[in-house]
This record gives C-alpha cells, sequence and structure tokens, in this order.
C-alpha cells in the first residue's frame, strides 16, 4: 500500500503524465501483488468509462464550444451592457454578468475566461480600465462557470461519488448568484478607489428591448436547462445533448453565425479536452479499486472520527486537504482522485455529500485562477499578457472575497441545498 | 487525421443517440432500450481514442517542474517506460476481449468484445504517438548537436 502510494507520488512528482503515473503504480502493484490479476486493468478502465452520466461532459464542453464560436459572448456583453451599463464602471459589472450568463451554458471555467479574455480586455482597456485589473476580472468572471449550472466539475463528482447530478447542478444556482454579487462588490470596491469607470452608456428601454430579444434564443438555453432538471423532464446527460442540438440549430439556421468549419473546430477541441479528462478517469479507476482493497476509506473515516466528529472540522480539514492538492496538480485530477475517497466518508459526519459537493466545487474553482497551478489564470495571463505576478497583485481582493464565500457556503449548508429540496426526481 | 475525424463523428453519434431516446421518451414512447447502451459503448471508444489525440497534441496534464531540471533523457525515459506500460495493458486488453468473445449486450447483442477492443487498440494508438513525438524530439536532438 506504502510503497503503491510512493511510486504514484514519485512517478507524478518526476513528471509523468498523472494518467499514466496511475496507470504505472496500479501496474507496479498488481504485478507484485500475486493475488491480483493483470486483466483488471482493461476491465477497471472499460468499468470506468461505462457511465451514463459521464457522458454528459464531452456534451456541455462541446455546447460551450460551439456557443463561443458562435459568437454569443458579444451578444451576452452587448446585453449585459445595456441592462447595467447606466452604473459606475457598468462595463465591468457587464463582464461579471456575462461570465454569468456563459456559465449557464459552458461547464468549463478556464474556456469561460479565455473567451471573456480574448473579447472583453481589449474592451475594458480602451474604457481606461487597468491591464491587470481587466485580467484578472476576466479571468474571476470565467471561474462562474463551474459553480453555475452545467458544471464538468459537478458532472466529475457526481458520477464518481454516486451523487445525483441534477441535484447538485440545481445546488449550484444560488452560490453561483453569491458569487456574481462577490465579485461585483469587489470589483466595484476597486473601481471606486482606483477612480476607473467614469465612463458609463445609458440605454433606452427600447435598446435595452432589442438586446433583450437579441439574446432571448440563448438565454433559452440556460434557463431551459435549470427547469428541465428542476422539474425532472430530463437529466443532466440529456439536457446536454439537447444543448448541443439546440446550440446547432440556433447557430447554423437561426443565427447563421456558426459555420461548418467552426463547429468542426468546436469539436476539435472537445476531443482534446474529452481525452485528457476520460483517460485521467479510467485510470482513476484502477487506483480506486486497489484502494478498495486496502479499505483506505474506511481506514481513512476511522482515523477520522477518532480525532473528532464534528462536521465544520472535517469540512475544514478536507478543504485545506484539498487546497494544498490543488496547488500542485491540476483542479480536475485532483476531483478524480478524492471524489471516491472523500464521498464515502461524509455519512460519519452527517454532511450532505450535495452540499459537500459545492464547497469542493468552489474550492477548486478558486484553484482555478490561484497560483501556481490555475489554468483560467495562465490562458487569461497570456491573453491579456501580463506576468503572473501582475496578475496576482491585482487578483488577491478577488481571492480574499472568493475564500470568505467559500467560508459562508461551508458554514450555512442551506444555501446550497435549498434548491435542491425542492427537486422533481424524473 | 481519420482519428480526429472517427472521434467527431462519434461524438455526434452520441448526441445523436441520447437525443433518440429524449424524443423517444416524451413523442413515442417506445422505451427503446438501445439508444443509452449506444451512447456508452460509443464515450467508451470515443475517450479512448480522444486520449491518443491528446498524446498526439501533449495535452495529458502532467507536472514538470522537476522534470524539467533533469534535461531531455528523462523525458525519453519516461516515454519509454509509458509506451512498455500501455503495451503491457494491450496485450491484457486482447485476453479481455477474447475471454467476452461470447458475451453480448443487453440491448444492442452486440459482442462484448467490441467494446473491450477499445483498450487495445487505444493503448497502441497511444503508444503510437508517444513513440512519434519522442522520435521527433531525439531528431530534434541529434540535429541539434550536430550545429
Amino acid at each position: 500500500m506504502i510503497a503503491f502510494l510512493i511510486v504514484f507520488l514519485a512517478a507524478m512528482f518526476l513528471g509523468v503524465p498523472i494518467a499514466f503515473a496511475m496507470l504505472l503504480s496500479s501496474l507496479f502493484f498488481i504485478l507484485s501483488d500475486p493475488g491480483t490479476a493483470l486483466i483488471i486493468v482493461p476491465q477497471q478502465i472499460e468499468d470506468g468509462l461505462d457511465s451514463f452520466p459521464f457522458l454528459a461532459i464531452p456534451f456541455f464542453v462541446l455546447a460551450g464550444n460551439l456557443m463561443a464560436e458562435a459568437g454569443v459572448i458579444r451578444r451576452f456583453v452587448q446585453l449585459a451592457q445595456t441592462l447595467i451599463g447606466h452604473l459606475r464602471g457598468g462595463l465591468a459589472h457587464a463582464v461579471v454578468l456575462s461570465g454569468a450568463l456563459l456559465a449557464g451554458v459552458s461547464g468549463s471555467g478556464t474556456a469561460d475566461a479565455a473567451a471573456l479574455g480574448s473579447t472583453m480586455i481589449p474592451a475594458l482597456e480602451k474604457n481606461g480600465y487597468r491591464k491587470d485589473f481587466a485580467t484578472t476580472l476576466c479571468a474571476f468572471s470565467g471561474a462562474l462557470g463551474p459553480i453555475i449550472p452545467p458544471s464538468i466539475f459537478l458532472i466529475i463528482y457526481g458520477a464518481m461519488g454516486n451523487v445525483s447530478i441534477g441535484q447538485l447542478f440545481l445546488a449550484g444556482v444560488v452560490p453561483g448568484i453569491l458569487m456574481v454579487l462577490v465579485l461585483m462588490l469587489t470589483s466595484h470596491i476597486i473601481i471606486v478607489s482606483r477612480g476607473y469607470g467614469h465612463l458609463i452608456t445609458n440605454s433606452t428601454l427600447r435598446e435595452k428591448a432589442a438586446a433583450l430579444k437579441e439574446t432571448a434564443l440563448d438565454l433559452v438555453l440556460p434557463l431551459g436547462i435549470i427547469s428541465g432538471i428542476r422539474w425532472g423532464v430530463f437529466t443532466p446527460t440529456e439536457a446536454g445533448a439537447v444543448a448541443v442540438a439546440y446550440v446547432l440549430l440556433i447557430g447554423l439556421f437561426v443565427h447563421r453565425t456558426l459555420s461548418v468549419e467552426q463547429v468542426i473546430k468546436a469539436s476539435r477541441e472537445t476531443v482534446q479536452v474529452l481525452g485528457a479528462v476520460m483517460l485521467l478517469i479510467a485510470m482513476a479507476t484502477i487506483v480506486n479499486y486497489i484502494l478498495a482493497l486496502f479499505q483506505v476509506s474506511d481506514r481513512l473515516a476511522g482515523a477520522m472520527v477518532g480525532l473528532s466528529s464534528n462536521p465544520i472540522l472535517f469540512l475544514i480539514l478536507a478543504n485545506l486537504l484539498i487546497i494544498f492538492l490543488g496547488s500542485i496538480i491540476e483542479d480536475t485530477a485532483v476531483l478524480i482522485l478524492m471524489t471516491p475517497i472523500l464521498v464515502p466518508l461524509l455519512g460519519q459526519f452527517g454532511i450532505d455529500p450535495v452540499h459537500f459537493g459545492m464547497v469542493i466545487c468552489l474550492n477548486l474553482t478558486i484553484g482555478l485562477v490561484a497560483p501556481p497551478v490555475g489554468l483560467a489564470m495562465f490562458v487569461t495571463c497570456s491573453i491579456g499578457q501580463i506576468s503572473i505576478e501582475q496578475f496576482m497583485r491585482a487578483a488577491w481582493p478577488f481571492l480574499l472575497a472568493l475564500v470568505l464565500l467559500l467560508l459562508v457556503i461551508i458554514l450555512f449548508p442551506s444555501i446550497s441545498l435549498w434548491l435542491p429540496s425542492h427537486m422533481v426526481t424524473p | 487525421m481519420v482519428l480526429e475525424a472517427i472521434t467527431m463523428i462519434a461524438l455526434f453519434a452520441m448526441v445523436a443517440s441520447t437525443l433518440i431516446s429524449v424524443l423517444d421518451r416524451f413523442l413515442f414512447g417506445f422505451g427503446l432500450p438501445w439508444p443509452e447502451e449506444l451512447a456508452r459503448f460509443l464515450l467508451i471508444w470515443t475517450s479512448l481514442l480522444s486520449a491518443a489525440i491528446a498524446a498526439k497534441h501533449k495535452v495529458h496534464f502532467r507536472l514538470s517542474f522537476l522534470s524539467d531540471r533533469f534535461g531531455p533523457w528523462w523525458e525519453n525515459l519516461i516515454d519509454v517506460v509509458c509506451v512498455a506500460a500501455l503495451l503491457l495493458v494491450a496485450w491484457k486488453g486482447v485476453e479481455l476481449s477474447i475471454l467476452f468473445n461470447m458475451q453480448t449486450s443487453p440491448a444492442l447483442n452486440l459482442p462484448m468484445s467490441y467494446v473491450y477492443a477499445s483498450v487495445p487498440i487505444s493503448c497502441v494508438l497511444i503508444a503510437y504517438y508517444l513513440m512519434r513525438n519522442l522520435i521527433a524530439r531525439l531528431r530534434s536532438q541529434a540535429g541539434w548537436r550536430d550545429r
């Protein structure tokens, strides 16, 4: 057991891709253990991937990529600006609001941040915002992606931890709205203290109506996904397939902003993401099989309960562990590794797995926009052409605000659990 | 290229087959069992083939902060070890496929070996792309030394 973990950690730190590090350590264990046959390796790979809930991953990644290609961001920004452009720093708030709308379609924070960054960093700069603020704002608005449903993080957590993905999606709504408010409040404070955002755009009621009309077909999607799941019309996986079909129909035939080449480009990007994530899931299934042989979760639970049975303490310890792992390993990999280990412990502490999913997801989302391995941070920094140090200096107020929000979400489970408790199960 | 085309087509086939099951439930009510099964089998195949594409484009997540200091020979060694491991899994995957040759899937009546063949085929493809990248790297390293 210890040898297995040492081989895995050593391989990972010495630069073996994480999926292959899992494979190598599993092979090492099985070859050295006479009781296990190698044939379980391909068997577990098949077993891990053979899952209906996981189908939602390619669906929502594809739907998000297609939406981005179809130019939805420009329309969302337009709408957000006519709605709240009259406020001080209206453009900055419009970026947050567009991030929220985008998050309602896409499941990935990094893709959202990249899409927002490439459109909005130049626009913000033109309006007198400094580059570092513009870049961090886009990164954090993109980070709404994994919180506001649909969310790839929540799909992986739900499928690996046997938690209802529909309930998890609904759980994300209220924390998502809170996160929007927290980001707006934080940027308002920065805007006032730095003297930004005097340029405001007033728009008439007619312009507002026109912008709403233009985005009406796009807005159907996030609302449709949430209400369809809320009233049990379809499962999250089916919602994903419907979303892809809807985006294709609208983009190809109604708005005509999508070309066949763009569809191919979007699916090519989807395939690459899918390959990296699904191989990780497949290999993690083998690792989990081995961990189950050693009853790791049971032992861990015993050790934890021996320490204390306080759920808040457990949540805080679990969060520190996730932050630690998230600061060295890519966030999706942390989620795939830790979900099967942590979720079985929740019963001992009386923690609702849906609440825990929300906490873990928000924690990892913060990791997306924080050094050293935050993917959304890297992407926006390279778009905005600022260094990680500059990003950090501009990002700390946002980071602080999100950590406070995480604490609130940890301490008050009802924020996450209120909406899912009203779900109709299909 | 062919591989990318196959995975993209499979991607849309998954969408279509899931849509069929939704439409079936709301409009026709046949309760067809096969679309879900087909979508799941396609997911297995697409995921593993996409993993080969991801290997080609080197987008599998890894930590490079230590290995960057060891120099290129270390990366070459990693690739060789991974290729060996993948070929071992491929061999076992063939065994598994043969083992399930007689079993068929409940809804589609498809031999399960068709599904299980995804592991050996993809492992060989991933190994192929790792080797190709390795050879390209060795060539450029040799060329760099010549200069």
